[in-house]
C-alpha cells in the first residue's frame, strides 16, 4: 500500500472514531454537567446547612442591692467567656476589669439576641462595695445610672442529629474586609481575578509537588473548597478532584464571587469544642477569641484564617507556636499582596497570640436538658429541632443547679461515709438520690438533679421515679381537713384543734386497716400541730376518716396528684407520686394555695428572631389562702421544732416550712421544703427497692439543707406573711381559750376570724400538770405506765 | 498534509453520518436551548436566612422610666389628675376598654361624670347629662356633690416611680421597676409582653404584689377573665392595708366581671371599691352605670358622641341598650 493510502485509512478511521464518540460523549458530558449544575444550585440556593437548636439557661439580672459572691458572679462570667483584664483596658465584648481597690468592675458585655429584644453589648460600670455588694450600675457610654443590667444566658446543650454542628450565619457586610483580605491572603489571593480554578496554582503545585515529592501545597481555589465541602465523603481521589473542579467553574459561572464568598466564610470548619464542631468564621471568632468579628485584630484574623488549611494542627489554644507561625505567614501574605501596610504588618507580627482559655468545666445540666427535649418532643417534630436552629430560653439557674449537683454528691458522700449498712447494700446497686428546686410564684424550675451521676444512668428521677412518699403526702389530709372547716364542714379542724393519737382501726368495705405510728410511740390527745410537727400517722389518719375519703381525694387531684384509689393507706402516702408532683403540690401551698404549672422552657425562638412559643404565666387558685397559710404555719413548725428540726441544727436561719417523708419499708427518704420564694423536694433511696433503712430527716433533709443554705441567699429575705381573714392568737392549750396576757402556759395557733376563740380562759386556780421541759407541747403520755401504748 | 481534500470513498457514507451527527445533536441543543431558561431561574438567589445580629444599638435594657406624661388621648390626663378629662363617661356600658382608660369615647352613656372641682367640663358630656345633678342618681353611696371631692383617676396608669424609690429592699426596687415597664405595654396595647415581664419580676420578689395586679390587668387585656380575677383576688390580697391600690385593683376587678358578662359580681366589686376609696372614678362610674342599668330603658334613641374626641365608641354592648339620659328621679 502506498503511503498515501495508509494516511488516507489512517485518517478516516480517525475521522470515524471521532465522529462516533464526540457526540456520545457530547450527550454525556452535557447531562453531567446538568447534574452538577443541579447540584450546585440545589447547594447554593436551597437550604444551606442543618442548624442545629441551641438550649440556654436564664438570664442573671444584676441591680443595686446584691451580692456578687452569693450569686456566684465571677464564676458566671468565667462560663459565658468573659476575659479579665487590667483595670481602664477593657476595648471589646467579653472584656471585664475589677479593680478591688477603688471597687469598680468594668464588663463589655456580650451582644446578645433576647427573645424579645436584641442587645448590642455595652460597656458597664458597677460600683461595688468593699464586700462586693452591687451600688450602683453606669452605662459607661453615655454615662447615666441605669437601674438594672443582664448577664446573658449560657449556653447549655443543643439539639442535633450526629455531629453538633454549630455554626452561626454572618453576611458578608457584617465581616471586616480585612477579615476577607486575611481569609484571601491564606488560601487564595487571585480569588476574584480567577474564574474558578486557577491554572497558575495548579501548575504550581504540581510542580513543587512533584519536586518535594509529596502533596504539600493545594492548588484548590476558595470555590474549590466551597465544592469539597459540599459533600459528605471526603475522596481524595482523581476523579472527585475533577467533579470538585467542575463544579468550581460551574458556580463561578452560576454565582458572583460576593455570593460565593459569603458561603465559604460560614461553611468551613474551624477546629473543635469537645462534640461540637466549630463552623464558620462567626462561632471560630467568639470560641478563640471571645469577640464577634468586628472586634478582632489584624493579627487574630490572620490567625483564623491560617486555620483554614488545618484547623487542629494551626489551633492557637491546642498549638500556640505553630498557630503563631502560619499566622505570621498569612500576614507576610497579607502584606505581600499589599492587603495591609508594612507598620500595620509590623505590628500584627509583634503582637503576642492572646490564647484565651476557654472554659473548661462543663456547665451543662444533662438531666434538666433531657426534660426539656422531652418537653419540646410533644410539640416539634425530631426534624425541626435539630435542623432549624431554634434557641430554646430555658428557666435554669446554672449557679442553683451547680449547689444542687453539689449537694446531692456530698450528702451521698456524707451518708456512705456514716452508715455502713448503706455501704453494704451498695455493693448491689448504688446509693441514688435526686433533686428539684423550683419557684412556687412563678413556677421556674431552677435546678434539677435527676440522680447521681447521668454517665451511670440517665434515668430522671425528678419526673419519672414513682415512689411512695410517706408521711410528705399529710399534706393533703390536712389541707383537706382545713379547707373543710373554712367552707363551715361539720368537723373543726385548725392548727390547734385536738386529735386523739392513739392505735385505731379503719374499716372501709370489708376491709380493715390499723396505721401504726414511728416506733409505736402514741401520744394520746395531741393538736393536729404537734400530730404533723411529729408526723403522727394515727391521727392523721383519724384526721382523714373524719373528713371522709373522699375529701381527701378530691383535694389530692386539687393539688395535682390525679386520681387516686379510693384506700384509706394512701392518707399515710401509700401511692407512688414522682418529686415533681410532690413538689408541685408544696407550691401551691407555698404560694398561698395560688397553683402555677412549674415550667421549663420561656421561650422558644427560631432562626429570624421570632419568638414561636412562649410561656404564659397563669395561676389558679385551689386552696383558700387562709387554709395555704395554716398548711405552712404547721409546715414552719416541723422544722423548727419537728422532724425537720435538722435543718435548723445545720444552721440554716431562713424562716423555712417543710415536711419529711419515709415510705413504709423505709425504701424512701423524701424531704420537700420551702422558704416563702423558692421550694426544693428531695429523695433518696435505692432504685431496686432495696430497704434504705434511713428516714427522711436522715437521709433527705441534709441535702436540702445544704442545697438551702447556698441557694437562699441570692434571694430576699422574706418570712411567711399571714393572710386577710386569719388571726393570731396564743390559747390556752389544755382547753383552747383565748389566753390573756401572762398566762403561763400557751400555744399559739391561726384561726380564721370567724373561729377565733373568743371567750378568755377563766384565771387559774390550781397548777396545771404540764410536762415542764417544754411549755409549749401538751403532756405526753408516759410509755411506761400509759394503758394507750 | 496533501494539498488535495480528501473525499470519501462513497458520499452516501458521508451523508449518512452527517445526518447522524445531526440527529445525535439535535437533542442536545433542544436541551441547551431549554437548560438555560431553568438556569435563568435557577439564578434568582434565596438569600441566607438572616440572622438578628443587631448592629444597631437599642437602648439599654432598662431604660429610665419616664413621667407617664404621654399626650396620647388614650391616657390623656394622667399626669394632671386635678384636670378630669372632657371625656369623663366611659366606653360604653357593658364593655368598656380598659386600655383607652380614662377614655375619650364619650358617647351613649347614661352616666352622670361626677362634675369635678375644676367644673366647666360637663358641657361636652351628653346630651341628657347637661342638667342632671349627682345627687338624682340613685345609689345609696354618698353621693359626690360639686366641689366636694377630686375624682381620683386610675393610679395604675401612672409611672410607679414614687413606688421605686420607697421601695423597702433592692429586689423590689428592681422587681417593680420590671413591673413599671410591663405597665408601659399593657397601656401600649402589649399585654403579652407584659405578662412575660411580670413573670420575671415575681421571680425576682415574691413579695411584690402590684406584679400580680398587672397580671390581672394584662389578662383583662387579653380577654381571659378567670385568669385576671385570680391574680386581681391575689393582689387583693396583698393590698389588705394599701386602701388606694385595694380601690382600684377592686374597680379592675368589677370591670373584668363586667365585661365577662357577670353584672351581680361586678356590682358588688365596685361597692367594695367604693368603700376603700370612694373617689376611685372608675369605680365610681362602673357602679352608678350597673345600678342605673337596671332601670328601665326610656324611648330616647342612642346620642351622638360628644366632640372633644376622636375616637369612636368600642363594640356593641351586648346588654340593653343604655339609656341616653339619666332616668327620671325615683321620687
Amino acid at each position: 500500500m502506498s503511503f498515501k493510502r495508509i494516511l488516507k485509512i489512517a485518517l478516516l478511521s480517525a475521522v470515524a472514531v471521532l465522529l462516533f464518540t464526540i457526540p456520545p460523549g457530547i450527550y454525556f458530558f452535557s447531562r453531567y454537567y446538568d447534574s452538577l449544575e443541579a447540584e450546585v444550585v440545589a447547594r447554593f440556593s436551597g437550604k444551606r446547612w442543618n442548624i442545629p437548636s441551641r438550649i440556654y439557661s436564664d438570664s442573671t439580672i444584676l441591680y443595686p442591692g446584691q451580692n456578687l459572691k452569693d450569686l456566684g458572679f465571677f464564676q458566671r462570667l468565667a462560663r459565658l467567656n468573659y476575659h479579665r483584664v487590667a483595670p481602664g483596658a477593657v476595648s471589646a465584648r467579653g472584656e471585664y476589669s475589677y479593680d478591688e481597690k477603688t471597687g469598680n468592675l468594668e464588663i463589655f458585655l456580650h451582644s446578645f439576641s433576647y427573645p424579645y429584644r436584641d442587645f448590642a453589648g455595652e460597656l458597664v460600670r458597677i460600683n461595688l462595695s468593699t464586700n462586693r455588694v452591687i451600688q450602683s450600675i453606669q452605662d459607661v457610654g453615655s454615662g447615666r445610672a441605669i437601674y438594672s443590667t443582664e448577664l446573658e444566658p449560657e449556653l447549655i446543650g443543643g439539639i442535633f442529629q450526629g455531629n453538633w454542628k454549630q455554626r452561626r450565619i454572618v453576611r458578608l457586610s457584617q465581616v471586616p474586609p480585612a477579615f476577607i483580605d486575611a481569609i484571601l491572603a491564606a488560601e487564595d489571593h487571585r480569588f476574584y481575578e480567577h474564574g474558578g480554578l486557577d491554572f497558575l496554582r495548579i501548575i504550581k503545585a504540581a510542580w513543587v509537588d512533584l519536586i518535594s515529592r509529596h502533596i504539600r501545597e493545594g492548588g484548590s481555589t476558595l470555590t474549590q473548597q466551597l465544592m469539597k465541602n459540599f459533600f459528605l465523603t471526603n475522596k481524595r481521589t482523581f476523579s472527585r478532584k475533577i467533579k470538585e473542579a467542575l463544579m468550581a467553574l460551574i458556580a463561578e459561572h452560576l454565582y458572583s464571587k460576593q455570593e460565593i464568598l459569603e458561603l465559604y466564610v460560614n461553611d468551613i470548619y474551624l477546629g473543635q469544642r469537645g462534640q461540637e464542631g466549630i463552623y464558620g468564621i462567626w462561632e471560630a471568632s467568639e470560641y478563640y477569641f471571645s469577640r464577634e468579628p468586628r472586634d478582632l485584630t489584624i493579627a487574630e484574623m490572620a490567625t483564623i484564617a491560617g486555620m483554614i488549611s488545618a484547623p487542629n494542627r494551626f489551633n492557637p489554644l491546642k498549638h500556640p507556636k505553630a498557630a503563631t507561625f502560619r499566622r505570621n505567614e498569612v500576614l507576610h501574605l497579607m502584606v505581600a499582596d499589599g492587603y495591609i501596610s508594612e507598620p500595620a504588618y509590623q505590628q500584627a507580627v509583634a503582637e503576642p497570640l492572646h490564647a484565651r482559655e476557654t472554659f473548661a468545666e462543663s456547665n451543662d445540666a444533662p438531666y434538666f436538658i433531657d426534660y426539656v427535649k422531652s418537653e419540646l418532643a410533644t410539640r416539634y417534630p425530631p426534624e425541626v429541632l435539630t435542623d432549624e436552629g431554634l434557641r430554646i430560653f430555658t428557666t435554669l439557674d446554672v449557679h442553683t443547679e451547680k449547689l444542687a449537683e453539689a449537694a446531692v454528691k456530698r450528702n451521698l458522700d456524707d451518708l456512705e461515709t456514716r452508715y455502713k449498712f448503706v455501704r453494704l447494700r451498695e455493693k448491689k446497686e448504688p446509693l441514688e438520690e435526686c433533686l428539684l428546686a423550683l419557684e412556687p410564684q412563678s413556677g421556674k424550675i431552677r435546678a434539677m438533679v435527676g440522680g447521681r451521676s447521668y454517665r451511670i444512668s440517665q434515668f430522671n428521677r425528678v419526673t419519672q421515679s414513682r415512689r411512695q412518699p410517706g408521711s410528705a403526702f399529710k399534706i393533703v389530709t390536712y389541707a383537706a381537713a382545713f379547707q373543710e372547716t373554712l367552707d363551715g364542714g361539720p368537723y373543726q379542724f385548725l392548727p390547734t384543734s385536738y386529735i386523739d393519737d392513739a392505735p385505731f382501726t379503719w374499716q372501709y368495705g370489708d376491709m380493715q386497716w390499723t396505721p401504726k405510728n414511728y416506733k409505736d410511740r402514741y401520744f394520746g390527745r395531741v393538736t393536729l400541730e404537734f400530730a404533723l410537727q411529729e408526723s403522727l400517722n394515727s391521727a392523721a389518719a383519724r384526721i382523714a376518716n373524719a373528713i371522709g375519703l373522699d375529701k381527701v381525694l378530691a383535694m389530692a387531684q386539687r393539688l395535682g396528684f390525679g386520681k387516686l384509689p379510693p384506700y384509706p393507706s394512701i392518707v399515710l402516702g401509700g401511692i407512688e407520686v414522682t418529686p415533681m408532683q410532690l413538689a408541685q403540690a408544696y407550691a401551691i401551698v407555698a404560694n398561698d394555695g395560688m397553683k402555677v404549672q412549674p415550667y421549663a422552657i420561656t421561650a422558644v425562638v427560631d432562626e429570624n428572631g421570632h419568638v414561636i412559643e412562649g410561656h404564659e404565666f397563669k395561676a389558679e387558685q385551689v386552696l383558700s389562702p387562709q387554709v395555704a397559710y395554716m398548711m405552712q404555719f404547721m409546715f414552719e413548725q416541723v422544722i423548727n421544732h419537728g422532724t425537720g428540726y435538722g435543718a435548723r441544727a445545720m444552721g440554716f436561719t431562713r424562716p423555712a416550712a417543710g415536711k419529711t417523708g419515709t415510705s413504709n419499708d423505709d425504701n424512701d427518704a423524701w424531704f420537700v421544703g420551702f422558704t416563702p420564694n423558692l421550694l426544693a423536694v428531695v429523695w433518696t433511696g435505692f432504685d431496686q427497692k432495696e430497704p434504705l433503712g434511713l428516714t427522711g430527716a436522715q437521709a433527705s433533709l441534709p441535702a436540702w439543707t445544704m442545697f438551702m443554705k447556698d441557694a437562699t441567699v441570692l434571694r430576699p429575705l422574706a418570712d411567711f406573711t399571714v393572710p386577710p381573714g386569719l388571726v393570731d392568737e396564743k390559747v390556752d392549750p389544755l382547753t383552747g381559750c383565748k389566753a390573756p396576757p401572762n398566762y403561763p402556759m400557751t400555744i399559739e395557733g391561726v384561726f380564721p376570724a370567724s373561729l377565733a376563740p373568743t371567750r378568755i380562759c377563766p384565771p387559774l386556780t390550781a397548777p396545771l400538770p404540764v410536762n415542764s421541759a417544754n411549755h409549749s407541747m401538751p403532756a405526753a403520755p408516759n410509755p411506761m405506765t400509759d394503758p394507750n401504748d | 498534509m496533501t494539498a488535495r481534500r480528501i473525499e470519501p470513498d462513497c458520499p452516501l457514507l458521508a451523508r449518512a453520518i452527517v445526518a447522524g451527527w445531526v440527529l445525535l445533536a439535535a437533542p442536545i441543543i433542544a436541551r441547551a436551548a431549554v437548560g438555560s431558561a431553568d438556569r435563568a431561574r435557577a439564578t434568582r438567589l434565596v438569600g441566607f436566612r438572616e440572622e438578628n445580629i443587631g448592629p444597631e444599638d437599642l437602648p439599654s435594657p432598662t431604660a429610665t422610666p419616664t413621667p407617664e406624661a404621654s399626650p396620647a388621648a388614650q391616657n390623656g390626663a394622667d399626669s394632671s389628675p386635678s384636670a378630669a378629662p372632657p371625656a369623663m363617661a366611659p366606653e360604653a356600658a357593658p364593655s368598656p376598654n380598659p386600655q383607652a382608660w380614662p377614655p375619650d369615647a364619650a358617647e351613649a352613656s347614661p352616666v352622670i361624670p361626677p362634675t369635678p372641682a375644676s367644673g366647666g367640663q360637663e358641657g361636652a358630656a351628653l346630651p341628657g347629662a347637661a342638667g342632671a345633678e349627682p345627687s338624682s342618681v340613685p345609689t345609696e353611696l354618698a353621693p359626690l356633690g360639686i366641689g366636694q371631692m377630686t375624682p381620683t383617676l386610675q393610679i395604675s396608669n401612672a409611672s410607679l416611680r414614687p413606688l421605686v424609690a420607697s421601695a423597702a429592699t433592692p429586689a423590689l426596687a428592681a422587681s417593680l421597676r420590671m413591673t413599671d415597664r410591663a405597665r408601659k405595654n399593657i397601656l401600649d396595647g402589649r399585654p403579652d409582653d407584659a405578662i412575660q415581664l411580670l413573670s420575671r419580676a415575681v421571680s425576682i420578689d415574691p413579695g411584690n404584689s402590684y406584679a400580680y395586679f398587672y397580671l390581672g390587668r394584662a389578662w383583662l387585656a387579653k380577654k381571659n377573665y378567670s385568669q385576671a380575677v385570680t391574680f386581681f383576688n391575689r393582689a387583693e390580697m396583698a393590698f389588705a392595708s394599701n386602701p388606694d391600690w385595694l380601690g382600684e385593683t377592686l374597680a379592675f376587678e368589677g370591670l373584668t366581671y363586667e365585661q365577662w358578662g357577670q353584672p351581680q359580681q361586678a356590682e358588688k366589686e365596685y361597692a367594695q371599691a367604693l368603700q376603700a376609696t370612694p373617689g376611685n372614678l372608675m369605680a365610681r362610674v362602673g357602679y352608678t352605670r350597673l345600678t342605673v342599668n337596671s332601670a328601665p330603658p326610656p324611648e330616647v334613641a342612642a346620642p351622638a358622641p360628644s366632640g372633644s374626641e376622636a375616637v369612636p365608641a368600642p363594640s356593641e354592648p351586648p346588654a340593653p341598650p343604655p339609656p341616653a339620659e339619666p332616668p327620671p328621679p325615683a321620687d
